[in-house]
Parts: C-alpha cells; sequence; structure tokens
C-alpha cells in the first residue's frame, strides 16, 4: 500500500535526478571560451553608462526616438520654407509656358510690314531661382500718367523748357534782354566847345528835339554862353 | 526577449552588489566558465529539453557576464545571479521551442546507459509521463520543483532566482509534488 503511494514520489524523484545528472556535451568549456574571445572587451564610458541607465525603458527609448523623428521635421520643414524664393512680379504676370510676342508696331504707314519679334522665354526654374527681381512698382499717380502722356505727345522744344536748368537760362536772357532795353545807353563825351543843354525836353514843346543841331536848326540854337562850364559826361 | 535577461541582470546585480566593492577581486571568466558552465547547462536543459538550444543559453548567458564583467567584483554570490541569467534566457528561448516536442528524445536521453533495453525503454517513458504532466503544472510550481532538480541550488537560492522567499519556495514544491502525484495517479 505504502509502495503504491511513493511509486508516483520514486517517478518524479527519478525525473528529477535525471534532469540533474545530465551530462553537458563534450568541449562545451572550449566552445564558450572561444566564443567569449571572439566578442569584443566591454568599454564602458561615464557617458554609456548614463545613456544606458537613462535609456533602459523601452518607453523611454521610443520617447526619444519620436521626439527625434519631430525634431528632423520641423527642421525640414523649416529649412524648405527658407529656401523657397519669395514670389517675383514676372512669375505673377507671365505665364512661364506661353511665348511671349513682341509687336512692334510704327504709327506711321511703313513700305514693310510689322516685325513681329517672337522671343522664347528663359527657363522658368532660372526666374524663380533669381531673387534679384525689384520690387513691383505700385500704380502710377496721375501726375505721373500725365507726364508720360506728356512726354509721347509733346514737341521737343516744349519739353526741353520743363529742363529746370535750361529754364533758368532762359529767364536770366529774358532778363538781360529787359534791362538792356530799359537801360538807357551812355552818352557820348560832349567836345569841349559846345554848351551845355538841357537834357530834358521841353514839356511847351515835345516834338522838339533835346539835342537840337544848331546847324540845321539855327533859330533853335540856344544863344552863346562861353562861360558855362560843360557838364561831365557819365 | 533579451529584455527580461537585462532586467534580471541589473536586478540581481543591484540586489547583490556589496558595501564594499572595492576591496573584492574580480573573478576570472574562464574560471567561471569551468566552474558553472555544467549547472547552467542543466538548469537551461530542465527548461528547454534540447541540448542544443540549451548550449546556445549558456554561451548567450556568459556573453552577458562579459558584459557586465566590471561588476562581478561587486557581486556577493555568483551562483544564484548566473543562474539567473541563464534561467531568464531559457525562458525567453521556451517561448519558441515547445519543450514537449522533444519529451519523447529527451527522456531517452536521460535513462541510464547501462540499463537493459526494455527496462530502459520503460524507465523512458515513466519519465516522458512525468515531464508531461509537469507542463501542466502552475508556472510557479513547475519553475520551482524544475530548479529543485538541480543539487547545487538550496531554497534560498531558488527563491532567489523566482525572486521569492524561502517558506514560499517550500510551499510551491509542497503543493508541486502533491498536484503532480495526484496527476501521475489519476
Amino acid at each position: 500500500m505504502g509502495t503504491e503511494q511513493d511509486q508516483p514520489y520514486k517517478a518524479i524523484d527519478k525525473t528529477l535526478a535525471a534532469l540533474n545528472s545530465a551530462t553537458p556535451p563534450e568541449g562545451l568549456e572550449a566552445r564558450i571560451t572561444a566564443r567569449l574571445a571572439a566578442q569584443p572587451a566591454p568599454a564602458l564610458t561615464w557617458g554609456d553608462r548614463l545613456i544606458g541607465y537613462t535609456l533602459a525603458a523601452a518607453w523611454c527609448r521610443g520617447a526619444a526616438t519620436g521626439a527625434t523623428f519631430a525634431l528632423l521635421a520641423v527642421a525640414a520643414v523649416l529649412l524648405l520654407q527658407h529656401k523657397t524664393p519669395p514670389p517675383s512680379h514676372v512669375t505673377a504676370n507671365a505665364p512661364a509656358a506661353a511665348p511671349i510676342k513682341v509687336a512692334a508696331i510704327s504709327a506711321i504707314p511703313c513700305a514693310r510690314p510689322a516685325i513681329v519679334l517672337t522671343r522664347t522665354p528663359t527657363a522658368p526654374a532660372t526666374e524663380i531661382a533669381s531673387t534679384s527681381h525689384p520690387i513691383p512698382s505700385s500704380p502710377l499717380t496721375s501726375q505721373e500718367r500725365a507726364l508720360i502722356r506728356l512726354a509721347q505727345t509733346a514737341d521737343p522744344k516744349v519739353l526741353a523748357t520743363l529742363n529746370s536748368e535750361h529754364q533758368a537760362q532762359l529767364e536770366a536772357e529774358n532778363a538781360a534782354q529787359f534791362e538792356k532795353f530799359f537801360t538807357p545807353p551812355p552818352r557820348p563825351p560832349a567836345p569841349p566847345d559846345t554848351p551845355a543843354v538841357n537834357p530834358e525836353p521841353d514839356p511847351a514843346n515835345p516834338e522838339a528835339s533835346p539835342h537840337p543841331n544848331p546847324e540845321t536848326n539855327p533859330q533853335a540854337a540856344p544863344p552863346t554862353a562861353p562861360e558855362t562850364t560843360p557838364t561831365p559826361s557819365n | 526577449m533579451d529584455a527580461i535577461g537585462e532586467q534580471a541582470l541589473r536586478w540581481l546585480s543591484a540586489e547583490s552588489v556589496s558595501a564594499e566593492p572595492a576591496e573584492l577581486a574580480e573573478p576570472d571568466l574562464t574560471a567561471l566558465v569551468r566552474d558553472y558552465s555544467g549547472l547552467l547547462y542543466r538548469v537551461a536543459l530542465s527548461v528547454l529539453r534540447n541540448p542544443a538550444e540549451a548550449e546556445d543559453v549558456v554561451q548567450d548567458a556568459f556573453i552577458r557576464v562579459l558584459q557586465r564583467q566590471h561588476e562581478l567584483a561587486a557581486i556577493l554570490d555568483l551562483r544564484p545571479w548566473l543562474v539567473r541569467i541563464a534561467w531568464n534566457l531559457a525562458l525567453d528561448r521556451a517561448r519558441r521551442v515547445k519543450p514537449t516536442q522533444m519529451d519523447e528524445v529527451f527522456a531517452a536521453t536521460l535513462v541510464a546507459t547501462d540499463l537493459p533495453a526494455d527496462q530502459a525503454l520503460a524507465e523512458a517513458g515513466q519519465i516522458k509521463q512525468v515531464l508531461s504532466a509537469m507542463e501542466r503544472l502552475p508556472k510557479k510550481e513547475r519553475q520551482a520543483l524544475l530548479l529543485s532538480a538541480m543539487d547545487e541550488l538550496s531554497t534560498a537560492e531558488i527563491g532567489s532566482v523566482l525572486g521569492r522567499s524561502e517558506s514560499s519556495v517550500r510551499s510551491l514544491l509542497f503543493r508541486a509534488r502533491t498536484r503532480l502525484r495526484q496527476r501521475l495517479e489519476g
């Protein structure tokens, strides 16, 4: 009875003893030693230890990886935005694909037809990449439009008067002519034996010459006054 | 899969570190292989029941030891520390290898070679039956029973490997043997 109850225990002990008595295969130690020799010797620095301990948990590694990818994505977006050139007025006004036709049409009828110049546009990528285009100008004011209209239609002589230097020169010439016209000419020096004459005309006789000729008009000749001193000329 | 081994290694090194590690000499790795490779092989074989897989586990365990070589001087009790590394590596590998597939061959290898053929066959069948019954035990009881097969390990060391107290290991062993006997009788 007792032996039958101990039978399972004996079987268990026999199995456990068999597990304990299992012999390792031949050359196990040599293979382990050879594999250990093939392994590089660990050389842990303080930085490696710090990284190893701080990043030991899987969630910590995942978080670090996610943060790294997010930073890289933000940096890439910022870099792309930095490299994109600002829109230029050339690309905004002219379509890149269509060729630009410039027709030089003269207002005066001519013997030959108008020359149509066809210019193939430059590469759009070059224009996009170039950043030296000036800032698009604002619409012209009414005064500027009037000036342009005047420059297209007016007489060149009239246009020349718009030049401030030329205008100043013209004004100076006018002033000089005015002065020349109204300034009395200098009186020629009188001969020493000629008596002094009153230059002012006689109000009673305005037709009388202020400079009477004694030879042609003897009546108008004043009486001789030898003691009169001559008037000095200016 | 290696995370469990890493965790166990860290836990054991934190548990076994002495107060004055500088006074201890660093053990020779070759001496460790000579002294403990057989024990680690049997521990791994009890879990995996495959000699080739068990040998791989032993090699991996010593590579882990090599990677932690600078901590060896601070470890007071090397045997449970090494057994725990091999134990966890074997458990990791056992998830891929089904031990029951190897029961018939493995049982035949465990039988003593000096027995007559008919007796060896009967004994191999009995060992296979016990191994099959052990596989159906609760995990903790099965692990405690397998580790108790190693004569070199005391109950305290088994508790250190399993992370349990000595009394808990004794209780696990008693329940495992009782349950196994009942299943073998039934």
